[in-house]
Formats: structure tokens, sequence, C-alpha cells
């Protein structure tokens, strides 16, 4: 299983405060999205992505966003991103289609040039990038960039080279990321003859070849089985935990588990930024806790939500209940002991975890985006 | 610093060893680009007949002409390659029938009134009928058709001249003239001998008999002075009387016309009866006259109708190094054409195929700069277009027995050069194009330029000045003089053509190089 990054470890960037202000305070826990078309835009958030998160001691900015915006013709793209990633951070943007996360990506590469603002990585402008900045970074495209033609390893071959890997330097290399992605089997078969899936894992393998400080992976488990997606995560931890940066966007929004810090982008905007528990109970609006005590009554329910660090008690059915609370392993024995106070029994208890799914879709809701729009886009 | 330029080597490498491995998949491709062209050109060289088709001709003959329409051997011998006799008919609708039928490829009326027209002194005019579309063949039957018409005029007047030479012997005059000589000797030694006698109407006669085969003689070498001067007069030749008929001509002249002023001397006075002395040194000088007249008499032949209706035939001879066949002298321009044609495919669909497998965008991000990757591919590409090259050359050379008469090593660099500024051509087909269809289109254009303007088939003289300018801009233009200076004549190509081949190579990879780069740029 892949490790859950530990919430232990970061706290809520600074701006986390603008980040609940930016979202409002009236998410609906059970997804009951109430966002309207009338909610005017909110405001840029910027995602200020901590040191600690990466572990990574001092905290080098590797990537830096400031007020960029992205335009085509009279179409703005990207509007005001403001990002900043220590080395070693692990970070996951996630957003419906067309939400601007490639473009954001593109605009790190060098391949777009801002509209407006600056960007900033290892230092440098991206679209000026020296040779030996280059060869610190590895991309992976969304599409299959790679030749049908070649074999998996001359496609590998072919990256190496174009990386200035000599025969010699790249052998080692070769074979270690043919054993990551599974293709070692198939590394005498056409790249035009494996499957989409395989092919996305070969074009991962030539995106870790050479190592790079900095890896931008555009979709990178997009068209690959679970199982595969669960390794290449731990790969991805794995090579977090040596150091590199890596700047993931996912369709998968159950994925942003994994990262250290997910930035979720609507229409070109950050709409939310943080580590995913802290996201989790931003959508929620606290921790969930149900229960389920058969002699479930009003009076208990009035009991319930006079506790100190209960926000919301909601009844969903004759002996269920749900509470919105500040910490839920805080209050959890303290609300056994006040049913059993009341006479009752609590013949079950837990905390409710949201899903991602539901996270990403509340926050968006809050945020002022139509939900059924978003929901074809995602998974 | 070395270090930083291994990686750029390694870095192209990328681009050579691919291009290889994309290519050394596709062996239908090759055998597609090389045999393909190859086997097509070669069919036609082997296949190409040079000498003009046979023009079956009939001839319609006015309805009152007295000749027979089977007596076809009248005029059998009168048609001159390509034409040939078919038939003769009165018949003109049938004729022009079998003409739209394409069972004869041309009508030759003769003129109804054709000696009543001559006889006035105006031309007749020799009506020609064919059916044809194609204009080059058209232009060819009409100077065929004039040509024809020169070979009849030739035989009227060959024949007209016959009639005219009163026996029609071409030694006539010479034959003649000796004879001539032989009687004034014999009369001037007569003459001499009545002088002596002081018989002076014997004397008389004598002189009369002169004064008829003097006269006679005379004539005899003027028609000839008439026609040898004015072969000399068309020759512009200063010094004609110098030549040995020259010569001839003037002592038989100088001697006819001593002849005639001593028989004006000797005439009036033997009228009178008058006998003097000098008489007799008259006599004798006719004698001695008579023997000058004897001996030119060999040099005054007059020209025969058929020479002098025709005076001179053509013979030609061909000063260069080899005489070719049509394999042998296609060689060049199919080699030159084929590599072209090679490098051009090839390299026309590289950059537009990145752009469209996106591996651009990859490229963007790659520490690859834009000439390493152009560079890449150049240097691929050369070694493959390079490699078929040397593969055609020699199925040329030891299959086919094309010559390379300047030597292997002048060969080759003319065909590096050519294959270089072909590769260029194709990477500015790339770099202009957006998609595989567009950069194919402009391949096919390409190759059919190079045919029609490249100096394959049709000399680039046959090209107006402005139209040339397409010629200019092929490589092939210039490899194609290039490699039939080498091959075919033995010499160093002339110095523009590889200077051209240069300028094409260096000018359109940088502007390829530089439109790829802004491709990459743009995003």
């Amino acid at each position: 299983m892949a490790q859950r990054p530990d919430s232990s470890q970061g706290e809520p960037a600074p701006v986390a405060a603008a980040s609940g202000g930016a979202l409002g305070s009236s998410g609906n826990i059970l997804g009951a999205a109430t966002g309207t078309a009338e909610r005017p835009a909110p405001p840029p958030i910027a995602a200020e992505v901590p040191a600690a998160v990466s572990g990574v001691p001092g905290g080098e900015t590797v990537v830096l966003m400031e007020g960029v915006s992205k335009s085509f013709g009279e179409a703005t793209v990207v509007k005001d991103l403001q990002l900043q990633v220590p080395r070693g951070g692990l970070i996951g943007l996630i957003g419906p289609s067309g939400c601007g996360k490639t473009t954001t990506i593109r605009l790190l590469l060098g391949v777009y040039e801002p509209s407006a603002g600056e960007v900033r990585v290892f230092g440098e402008l991206p679209y000026r990038f020296r040779r030996e900045t280059r060869e610190r970074i590895g991309y992976l495209p969304q599409q299959f960039v790679l030749y049908p033609t070649l074999t998996v390893e001359e496609n590998l071959n072919f990256a190496a080279a174009a990386y200035g890997l000599g025969p010699f330097k790249r052998r080692a290399a070769k074979r270690e990321v043919l054993e990551l992605v599974g293709l070692t089997p198939h590394r005498k078969t056409l790249a035009g003859k494996i499957s989409g899936g395989m092919q996305r894992r070969l074009g991962l393998a030539a995106t870790l070849l050479h190592q790079p400080d900095l890896i931008f992976l555009d979709e990178p488990t997009a068209g690959i089985d679970p199982i595969l997606r669960e390794e290449l995560w731990n790969e991805f931890r794995r090579l977090q935990a040596a150091g590199r940066t890596q700047i993931v966007t996912t369709q998968y929004v159950a994925e942003a588990e994994y990262c250290d810090w997910v930035i979720l982008m609507d229409s070109g905007q950050i709409v939310a930024a943080g580590p995913p528990d802290a996201l989790r109970q931003e959508a929620a609006g606290g921790d969930l806790v149900d229960m389920c005590i058969p002699e479930l009554d009003r009076p208990l329910l009035v009991t319930l939500r006079g506790l100190a660090g209960v926000r919301e008690v909601r009844r969903l059915s004759d002996d269920d209940v749900r509470l919105v609370v500040d910490d839920a392993a805080e209050i959890i024995p303290q609300l056994i002991g006040v049913v059993q106070e009341a006479g009752a029994q609590v013949q079950q208890i837990e905390e409710r975890r949201l899903s991602f799914n539901e996270v990403f879709v509340a926050l968006l809701g809050r945020a002022g985006r139509d939900i059924s729009e978003v929901r074809g886009s995602v998974e | 610093m070395l270090n930083r330029l291994a990686r750029g080597l390694v870095r192209k490498t990328a681009f050579i060893g691919k291009e290889f491995t994309e290519v050394r998949r596709q062996p239908r491709l090759l055998l597609s680009l090389v045999l393909g062209p190859f086997l097509i050109l070669f069919l036609f060289g082997i296949g190409y007949s040079s000498s003009p088709q046979e023009i079956r001709t009939v001839v319609v003959l006015p309805p009152d002409s007295q000749i027979s329409t089977e007596d076809t051997a009248r005029y059998s011998d009168a048609f001159a390659a390509p034409f040939v006799l078919d038939s003769l008919t009165k018949d003109p609708d049938q004729a022009r029938a079998r003409l739209a039928r394409h069972e004869i490829g041309m009508v030759v009326y003769f003129p109804a009134d054709a000696y009543n027209t001559i006889a006035q002194g105006e031309r007749a005019v020799l009506q020609t009928n064919y059916n044809e579309i194609n204009p080059l063949q058209a232009q060819w039957l009409n100077y065929y058709a004039y040509v024809q018409t020169n070979e009849l005029n030739k035989r009227v007047l060959v024949e007209a001249l016959r009639q005219a030479d009163r026996g029609g012997q071409s030694g006539r005059v010479a034959t003649e003239n000796k004879q001539l000589a032989g009687t004034i000797g014999a009369e001037a030694t007569g003459l001499r001998g009545d002088l002596a006698a002081g018989n002076a109407g014997a004397a008389l006669e004598h002189v009369t008999a002169l004064r008829r085969a003097n006269n006679r003689a005379q004539e005899n070498i003027l028609a000839s002075a008439q026609t040898l001067g004015g072969v000399a007069l068309f020759l512009g030749l200063q010094n004609a009387q110098g030549t040995p008929q020259g010569q001839a001509l003037t002592q038989s002249q100088e001697a006819v016309a001593r002849i005639s002023d001593n028989l004006d001397q000797l005439e009036p006075a033997l009228r009178a009866g008058q006998l003097r002395p000098e008489q007799t040194r008259m006599a004798e000088q006719i004698g001695q006259d008579a023997a000058t007249i004897e001996r030119s008499a060999d040099q005054l032949k007059l020209i025969p109708p058929e020479i002098a209706v025709s005076p001179f035939e053509s013979q030609s001879q061909n000063i260069a190094p080899i005489t070719p066949d049509f394999v042998e002298f296609y060689a060049p321009a199919v080699i030159a054409l084929l590599i072209q044609h090679i490098a051009v495919t090839l390299t026309a669909l590289t950059l537009v195929r990145e752009r469209l497998l996106n591996s651009v965008e990859l490229f963007r991000v790659t520490p690859t700069s834009s000439i390493e990757i152009t560079g890449g591919k150049y240097i691929a590409y050369f070694l493959l277009t390079a490699l078929l090259g040397a593969f055609l050359a020699a199925v040329m050379h030891l299959g086919l027995g094309a010559h390379i008469l300047a030597g292997y090593s002048l060969f080759a660099a003319a065909v590096a050069l050519l294959v270089v500024a072909s590769l260029s051509f194709g990477f500015f087909i790339s770099a202009i194009s957006n998609s595989e269809s567009q950069a194919v289109q402009l391949s096919m254009l390409v190759l059919l330029a190079s045919v029609f303007f490249g100096g394959f088939f049709l000399g680039l003289e046959s090209l107006l000045p402005y139209v040339r300018v397409v010629s200019y801009s092929l490589p092939v233009t210039y490899g194609i003089r290039a490699l039939q200076a080498i091959m075919l004549r033995g010499e160093d190509p002339a110095p523009y053509t590889l200077l051209a081949l240069g300028g094409i190579a260096f000018g359109l990879f940088v502007v390829s190089t530089l439109l790829f780069r802004r491709q990459l740029l743009r995003g």
C-alpha cells in the first residue's frame, strides 16, 4: 500500500486562512453542493507549499509563480497563479479537464511564455532555460510522444541520448526504469504494438531515465491499471525521498491522497490548496463522526448539539446521526460518555473520512463551480 | 568543455540512431524509393526507340494524270525515310478516309496544273494532309513534309539539268574539248602547209574550220568556268585561279582567245589573197594553243546534274570522348534524379512527422537544440542517401555499363554535394508543410518539376529564360550537368554547378533550421 502522507509532517500553509475565506463556511458536509453561478469569482489563492512537507531541510524554492496569467488571443487560460514549491515536494495539480493544469505545467517548462506575471524554476525564467537547467528537468507530456516504429528499448535510447546520456551511462538507468514500469519483458517490442497503458509507462520511463531533479508528470497514471498506479505512486514517493521535486497532474481525484500538497484548479485559477487532510476538513467544515444509537431521540440530539467542539448535528435515519466536530479523535470518548449518561447505548461510532471525490466536489461547489459540469470530467 | 561537446554529440546521435532505425524498419519504403523509379527509368531506357516512325504516304494524282495508279515504282524511290509510299490514287476522298482511320500517316496531293504553273514561272503547291493531335509530332510531320518536298524539287531539277545537258554526260566537255583540240591541231597543220604552198583559198577553208572548232571549245570552257566560278563565289574563294581547275581554265581561255585573235588577222588577209611570212608563225601558234587546250581538257569537266543540284553532302564526326547509347546517356540523369528523389522524400516527412507525433513538445523541454535536431537528422539521412546512391551508381556502372570517365573520387564528391543539397530541399519542404499529405504532395511536385525542368529529357536551352528560374532552383539540374561532365565527358564539372549545389545545401539548411526553431519556440 502506498503510504499516506503524514499530516503531522506539514501544517496548513499560511494562506490556509485565505483558502477558508475563499471557500466560505457554508460547505455541506454531505456533498450537497450549494454553489451558484451568481456567486462572485473567488480572489486568487496563493499555493505556497511549506518546505516542511518535503522533508528536505533548507527549503530551497524550486518553482515560483507570481501573478501568472496566460492568454491565447481573447481567451485567458490561467489567471493570476501564485505558486511556490520547495525542493522535494510532491505536488498534485487536480482539476477538471480544461481547468488549466497542462497550461500551468507548460508555463513552468517554458513551452509557453506567461502573458502576465513571472515564472521562475530553479531561479531561471523557463523560456530562457540554460541547457544545464533543462538537463535537470523531466517531463511526461499528456500524450504519447515517443516513436511507434522504435522498440521500447530504442525509445529509451533515444530519450537518453536526447538528454546527453552516452551508451554506457544509460545502461543501468535503462534497466532500472524498465523494471520500475514493468516493461522489461517488452523491451524488444515496438512501441506501436504495446497497449496504451504500456505506452504511458514507457513515457514515464523515458522521463525518469536521466534522473531529473524536477519532474513534471502530466497525467502519468492515465490508462494504467490500479495496481501499477499504486506502484508508480510508491515510486514517486521514493523519488521524493531522494530529494526530487515532482509536480503531478491527475484526473484520478483519489490520487490526491498520495500527494503532500494538493492544488485544486478550476477555470484557470487555484480554488484550494493544502495537504489532503486539511482539504478534506475544509470541505467538510471539520471532522465527521457517524454514530448509530438505537435509542436516539430529540433530547439526545439537543444534548449532542450543545457539546463543546460539536459544530453541527444531522440525523441521517431513526438510529443514525452525523456530527461535524472540531477534532474527531478528541471528542469520540466524550460523545460515548454523553450518550451513556443519557441512558442510551452507542451501537457504532466511527470517524467518517470523506473520499477525495467528495472533497473535490464539495470544494468546487463552494468555489461556485457548477458541479454537474465537473462530474463528467473527473473520476 | 569536453563534456559539453561530448553531450552535444550524444544528443545528435539520438536523431541519427532514431532515423536510421525508423528507415531500417521500412524496407518496402526503401524498395519503392530506389527500385521503383529505377525500374521505370531502366525500362524506358531500353525500350525507347529514337528512330522516327514510318510515315505511310498515299499520293493523290490529278484526275487527268497519264500516270497509272499501279505505277508505284515511279515514285517509291522519291520518298526518303521516314516516308514510305503506300499507294497512288486518283480518289482524294478515299485517301482522306484512310487518313482519318489512321491507316496511313500522310496524304500528298499533286496539283492538277503543276506543269502550267511552273512553266509560268510560279511555284506549284504540293498539298499534304496529316491527322495528328500531338503538337510535337505535328511539327515533325511538317518538317518531314518540307524535307520531302525539297527532295522532290531536287529530283525535278536533276531531270531538267539532264535534259538541258545535251547528251547528258558529265564528262562531255573534257572529251569534246580534246576532240576539238585535235581538230584545231590538225587544221593548224593543214593551214601551215597551204600557207607554205601559197594556196590562199585552201588556207581560208582551214581558217573557217578552225574558227568553228575554236568557238565550240570556247563555249565549253565558258560553261565550265561559270559553274566552277559560281561554286568559288559561294565558298568565298579569293584565289580560285590558283587551283588546278582555275589554272586550266585560264590557260584554255587564253589559248582560245589567242586562236581567235590569230584567226581574226588571218581571215581578212587570206580573203584579200595576201600571203605573208608571219601568217606561218600564226599557224604555228594556233597549233601550240591547240596542244594547250588538249592538255587542260581533263580539268574542264562539266558538273553532273546530281552534283550541281546537291553540290554538298554531309559527313559528320562526333569528337566527344564516347558515343553512349540511350541507357548510358541517361545514366547520370537517372542517378541524379533518383538521389534527389530519395533525399527529398525521406526528409520532407521528417520534421512534419515530429510535429504530428507531438514529439516537438518534448524537444521544447529537452536540452536538445533545433540545430542538433536538424543536424542529427541531416547526418542520418546523408549517410542513408549516400549509401543508396552508391548502391544505385554501382548497379548502373557495373550492371548496366554506365561510364564514369573522370574517376570515382570526383563522382563521389559531386554525388555528396547533390545529396546535401537535396536533403536541404527536403528539410525545407518539411519545415513549411503542415501535414504529411502536404509534404508528400510537395515532394511529388518537385519530382515532376525535376523531370520537366531539370534537364532530364528536355535541354534547358529549350526553355524560355524565365522558366529556367525553376530549373535553376532544383538541385537535380546541377546534379545532371555535373554528373554528365564527370561520367560521359571525363571532365571536371563546371564550377558553378558545384557552387550552386553547395549554396542550396547551406542556404536551405539554415532556413529550415530557423523555421523549425521558430516552430519549437512558438509553442
